[in-house]
């Protein structure tokens, strides 16, 4: 006897995409869409249409490389299924080491004070990435205790290694040749971020890699019955997740030729903002970088066109609450026709 | 193409018929015998009941065949050798695979990647090193298993979750069945659906075992599963109460089973087969 | 089960025994310390100053604390220095009351905040030990000495120069770090109007906040650079709004077109000044304003020992100096004073 369950509603020729990547696709189609209005809109309130000349064009790039990194981070790992909100004082950590160490090399010339600075802030990020994973797969802590707690931690170590505050005389080499530096008229941050983006997707979609995460934050159960070595490859997530808090300090240390210890409050929130805004669930199993990019873009399109359309400084906290709400309830309205939802988790 | 498949095939293993022969397995958790010197066979092809009430330990003799538990004593044979299952991957690699009641199916993944899950069948050469995936190689094979066992879904490439309940335990046994090429066990596979679907699940369990699949199905629901076993085994307080093939057997004489009112010898074999 | 009850009765006796014995070395240090008992020669014995900065890891506030620490040795005191790592008046609140509690001969307070120190403050005043306030001053008045840069008049030689790096005309951009602080405020509430009497075709924005973030501070001035193509010159308030706009600056290449001016010589300034990319900074004197209010406690002290009669409270406040600093003068012998150090050496 034959099983022909037909699925009402169920579009023909869905071939070889999956149910997940049009669900996505469409997420991120609104926020895209949403970025373009109010491309539109800055463009046509500013004087002169300012907001799109390739100066401020070049002004949002800039403004988007960290988040960026950050933002692939914590999509990663809340695909599968964990948290992180100590990427921010990973950040600082790496800045600072990275800083220190390029200090100590600046007479040997630029390619040893690049080569030194990106491997020592990458280093960092991926020791603090590993102590991460070991707290929560050995351990056994919850992701967001465990990496809250490192979030001072962490903060106290850099305080420590910096001896209490910003590092002082960084070569002005990291600022010059790659913090202000263009390739094509494309800020070399941005390129770098941007580079990390790609390979981000890429790994995602088509490695098992990428597919195991997902599968670990949509069912735990059914990925470890499945036989995967969930505790390794949490390991291998978190690293990562850390070399790109690490890239994003080297970015740092490059674009203002300094540290900032006292800052990146806000970094790690606005990271899970960005990724949730573009569709990556915060329940796990679900991860647009398209829509992460489309919501870093977001994030950057406001904090830099509030300004050059001159609205105030408290008005502008105002806007950007408003639109947060109206991005999430549009994405809400699309969603309501939805099929029924099944959970093995 | 490469799979990444580690299964046996058939051939290499001797092959007498039987998907497993556990003899004599006794598992004590403290002071409960959750299993005492149970010996139960499953064959290739058949459909075997297992039916018990709540604590009679179904659960613990289905964890004792796929190696989530070890028994305290008592062997499980397959293919003639004495094996020790130390996990469901090496039950799997003789060829036993498991579909819990929960499925264990990733929700947002689609049909193929949860077919594929841990199995992944990847590109030829470096990229496939580097763990690119070939997907259009996995389509091709999930449409082929579920094509084997007469299951139309609309494409393979919707995510599980937006499938019915019929459909994503036809999924689970599928995927059971595409890497176990001896049996499957099956807890209460009927458990969460309407009729219908407990009727298309069904014909999917024969299905199965007419592909030459020894199918182990823990149930509740006695009148449905009895209708498609060959035979039935019920468990009472760990031990064998009734071992026998379905021939005239009802419900009641199932129940009858199940709470001790036969008077038969579970120690007696001769009179249970 | 058993073993968890047991070991939780273990650990909540543990527990009693360990508060048992704070409370009871609490109560022992209150009576050895200063402000209780007659002591024969309290006139010469050590003091022990404690000094609550409003974040320890600012190189402004750790040159006060290198001046406290030298009025401390140089008369018999020692000098303990904590404070929060984040900007929080909430934070600084319980530092300054817990440091209290171990009861301090004297206290040195640099307050985020005007309010919320009261209690604390009088209640150490009426055991006889004297608070000082350094940077800002206390509502109410209730410190017994307050030494504070008089922010209105420090900020006047701004007026010059940027009516100077203007040319009189054009817009002006101002980058504040926090609303509501008026140790931050008084930096640019006067110089506005001040600004807008001397040069009356001079454009001056109102006040955008960057948090002590350098990444907010380029993003918002590279927004205002945008905005307004005839932008003169930039204010930031503070070292790390500094640090951005100078990155924003040189990113969008436009150095020879907006200067950069600022308040507080942190080494990050420092070290843009002498780039020639902040043309002038006020620096303020933390070192003496902390040396001078340690002196004064200890000189109380001193003259009432084994008294525990009240500290009196006054309202007067006195003002340290405050240095203009340029290129031109940032490496005289005079303007040492005016920059801020990251270690006492």
């Amino acid at each position: 006897m034959t099983l022909s369950i037909a699925r009402t509603g169920e579009l023909p020729g869905a071939k070889q995409r999956t149910r997940i990547q049009r669900f996505v696709g469409n997420n991120a189609f609104w926020l895209l869409l949403i970025d373009a209005v109010l491309v539109v809109l800055f463009t046509a309130v500013s004087i002169n249409h300012t907001f799109i000349s390739p100066a401020n064009i070049k002004n949002l790039m800039l403004d988007s490389g960290e988040g960026l990194l950050l933002g692939i981070a914590i999509a990663f790992l809340l695909g599968a299924g964990e948290f992180d909100i100590s990427l921010g004082s990973n950040l600082i950590l790496a800045s600072v080491v990275s800083g220190m160490l390029a200090q100590k090399v600046a007479s040997a010339g630029i390619g040893v004070v690049f080569a030194v600075s990106i491997a020592a802030a990458i280093v960092s990020g991926v020791v603090v990435g590993a102590v991460n994973a070991f707290i929560v797969t050995r351990l056994k802590v919850n992701s967001l205790i465990a990496t809250l707690a490192m979030l001072g931690v962490v903060s106290g170590v850099a305080y420590i290694v910096s001896g209490g505050t910003d590092v002082v005389g960084l070569p002005a080499t990291l600022q010059n040749d790659f913090g202000v530096a263009t390739l094509l008229g494309i800020p070399a941050p941005f390129l770098l971020a941007f580079l990390a983006w790609v390979i981000a997707a890429i790994v995602l979609r088509r490695t098992a890699f990428g597919l195991h995460l997902l599968a670990m934050g949509s069912s735990r159960a059914a990925a470890e019955r499945a036989g995967l070595d969930t505790r390794r490859k949490l390991l291998l997530l978190f690293m990562a997740a850390g070399a790109l808090a690490g890239m994003a300090g080297f970015i740092d240390i490059t674009r203002f030729g300094a540290t900032n210890i006292a800052g990146h409050t806000e970094d790690s929130l606005s990271a899970i903002t960005a990724a949730v805004i573009g569709g990556t669930m915060l329940e796990g199993g679900v991860v647009s970088m398209t829509g992460l990019l489309g919501g870093v873009v977001l994030a950057v399109i406001l904090a830099n066109g509030l300004v050059v359309i001159n609205v105030s400084a408290y008005y502008q906290l105002i806007v950007v609450g408003v639109i947060l709400v109206a991005a999430v309830s549009l994405d809400q309205l699309r969603q309501s026709g939805g099929g029924p939802r099944f959970r093995a988790r | 193409m490469s799979a990444s498949e580690t299964i046996p095939s058939s051939t290499d293993v001797a092959d007498d018929g039987y998907v497993f022969e556990a003899t004599d397995l006794v598992k004590t958790f403290g002071h409960v015998q959750a299993t005492r010197r149970v010996s139960i066979a499953l064959r290739k092809g058949e459909v075997l009941a297992l039916f018990g009430d709540n604590g009679a330990g179904k659960s613990t003799l289905t964890k004792l065949l796929c190696g989530v538990y070890s028994p305290d004593s008592g062997a499980i044979r397959v293919g003639g050798s004495e094996v020790v299952l130390r996990g469901t991957r090496d039950a799997e690699a003789h060829g036993i695979t498991v579909v819990h009641q929960d499925l264990a199916l990733a929700p947002d993944l689609s049909v193929l990647e949860n077919m594929y899950l841990g199995h992944e069948i990847t590109r030829r050469g470096v990229l496939g090193g580097l763990g690119f995936l070939d997907r259009s190689a996995m389509a091709e094979r999930t449409a082929a298993a579920l094509h084997k066992l007469s299951i139309r879904l609309p494409s393979v490439s919707v995510a599980v979750k937006d499938l019915s309940g019929g459909q994503r335990q036809a999924v689970a046994v599928a995927r059971a069945s595409l890497w176990a090429n001896a049996g499957i066990l099956m807890d209460e596979p009927t458990a969460a659906l309407g009729t219908i679907q407990s009727d298309i699940v069904c014909d999917l369990i024969r299905s199965t075992a007419a592909a030459g699949i020894g199918v182990m199905v823990i149930s509740h629901d006695i009148p449905r599963i009895l209708d498609i076993a060959d035979r039935v085994i019920v468990l009472r307080h760990g031990q064998i109460a009734l071992d026998r093939p379905t021939g005239s057997l009802n419900r009641s004489d199932v129940v009858a089973a199940m709470v001790g009112l036969t008077g038969t010898d579970p120690e007696n074999e001769e009179d249970n087969r | 089960m058993l073993k968890m009850r047991i070991l939780s009765s273990y650990f909540i006796g543990g527990l009693a025994v360990l508060s048992v014995s704070a409370l009871l070395a609490g109560c022992s240090t209150g009576t050895s310390g200063g402000g209780g008992g007659v002591s024969t020669d309290a006139a010469t014995k050590t003091l022990r100053i404690v000094d609550i900065a409003a974040l320890i890891n600012d190189s402004f506030f750790i040159t006060g604390k290198c001046g406290a620490q030298a009025a401390a040795k140089a008369n018999n005191a020692t000098l303990e220095f904590e404070g929060p790592t984040g900007n929080s008046a909430t934070d600084e609140i319980k530092a300054f009351a817990a440091a209290a509690a171990t009861n301090p001969d004297a206290m040195l307070l640099a307050p985020f905040s005007n309010t919320g120190f009261s209690t604390t403050v009088s209640s150490l005043m009426g055991k006889g030990a004297p608070v000082w306030a350094t940077g800002q001053t206390l509502e109410p008045a209730d410190a017994y000495g307050t030494t504070i840069t008089d922010y209105f008049k420090a900020a006047e030689p701004l007026v010059q120069i940027i009516g100077q790096l203007s040319g009189g005309a054009g817009t002006v951009g101002l980058i504040a770090d926090t609303t509501g602080n008026t140790t931050d405020s008084d930096r640019y509430t006067q110089l506005v109007p001040a600004l807008e009497k001397a040069y009356p075709k001079l454009s001056v924005l109102s006040p955008q906040y960057a948090q002590n973030s350098t990444s907010t501070a380029a993003t918002i001035a590279a927004g205002l650079i945008q905005a307004h193509p005839d932008m003169k010159v930039v204010y930031a308030s503070s070292g790390p709004e500094a640090v951005g706009v100078a990155a924003a600056i040189k990113a969008a290449g436009v150095g020879s077109k907006v200067k950069l001016v600022s308040f507080d010589s942190s080494p990050d300034q420092i070290t843009l000044l002498k780039s020639g990319q902040l043309a002038a900074t006020v620096g303020q004197s933390p070192y003496e304003t902390s040396y001078i209010g340690t002196t004064q406690v200890i000189k109380y002290l001193r003259s009432h020992a084994g008294s525990t009669s009240a500290v009196p409270a006054t309202a007067t406040v006195t003002s340290t100096p405050t240095m203009l600093l340029t290129s031109g003068n940032v490496n005289s012998a005079a303007a040492k004073t005016y920059q801020y150090m990251t270690s006492c050496s």
